[in-house]
């Protein structure tokens, strides 16, 4: 080994000798900024939860919707004499019973 | 490394409270990374964040085939390596810039065989972080890896992703590189 490689050997193992520096808590808006982004990718955001509450909302109007066809259809057919007046029935009916 | 796991799984299905957790546990791994290698112009906690930034983002990457920490390690050094790649500027280093104790440490190589002392460690270690400096990102890296963190060539090799013999050869190169840097400054010193 030449002289100069043994110098940088020496300097070397000094260098590594160095003892590590004392570790700081982490810096809070760095966290702050990491976290965010993290949450970004792996949580579900609040759009979605609304989204799924619509949904919800959205097949219970549907199913009362029905139910309300339903009693209009059973309360013409009770009501209604002969199929000629079905049309004119249909008509004079508040459109609210239709809803 | 359980704890870290755990948490790991846990933030992957969106727990906030791991996630903040895993932050914390990971911390002081990889700001001890980042001070071993982090630019000259960027400081640590800036390139922490970065690197914490890209880990968190692609915890779905991680198989579990290693342990968290040495996955974490490679994300840390390959961005290390790429913001040392950006320092495109080497300043010339001359005897000139260097302070009194590491100019006393260079005298100290030439006129005794004996170890350096513990008291001149933290000189010895800026002067060579001022040779690193002259490297290429790649070379500084090895010689970190290799030299100041008596890391083997088989953990470089699985930090870095290089080949054994690209390890070895890059080591090498580094090493002349400095010596010869080094050989420059003794020669200012003695004119």
């Amino acid at each position: 080994m030449n002289p100069m490689d043994q110098h940088l050997e020496r300097l070397l193992e000094a260098a590594a000798n160095l003892p590590s520096l004392p570790t700081q808590a982490p810096s809070v808006p760095h966290k702050a900024k990491v976290l965010a982004r993290w949450r970004t990718l792996y949580t579900q955001p609040n759009w979605v939860q609304w989204a799924s509450l619509l949904q919800h909302a959205l097949g219970w109007v549907s199913v009362l919707g029905l139910v309300i066809a339903a009693i209009a259809v059973v309360q013409i057919k009770s009501t209604v004499p002969d199929e000629w007046s079905l049309a004119h029935t249909i008509v004079s009916l508040p459109w609210s019973a239709l809803w | 490394m359980g704890r870290t796991l755990a948490c790991v799984e846990r933030a992957r299905t969106g727990d906030e409270l791991a996630a903040s957790e895993l932050y914390d546990l990971v911390y002081p791994l990889m700001l001890r990374i980042v001070r071993a290698y982090h630019p000259r112009y960027t400081p640590e906690e800036d390139l922490a964040q970065t690197v914490l930034m890209k880990a968190f983002t692609k915890l779905h990457q991680f198989s579990g085939k290693v342990p968290f920490e040495h996955w974490l390690a490679r994300v840390a050094v390959n961005t290390c390596l790429k913001e040392l790649k950006r320092e495109r500027v080497h300043p010339e280093l001359r005897w000139a810039d260097l302070s009194e104790p590491e100019e006393r440490i260079l005298r100290k190589l030439t006129s005794s065989a004996e170890d350096l002392p513990a008291s001149e460690t933290l000189a010895a270690h800026e002067l060579v972080s001022r040779l690193l400096g002259q490297l290429s990102p790649a070379d500084r890296l090895v010689i970190v890896l290799l030299h100041l963190e008596g890391k083997s060539v088989e953990e470089v090799c699985q930090l870095t992703g290089w080949s054994r013999p690209l390890v070895k050869v890059r080591a090498f190169r580094a090493r002349r590189r400095m010596r010869s840097h080094l050989q420059q400054l003794l020669h200012e010193a003695s004119p």
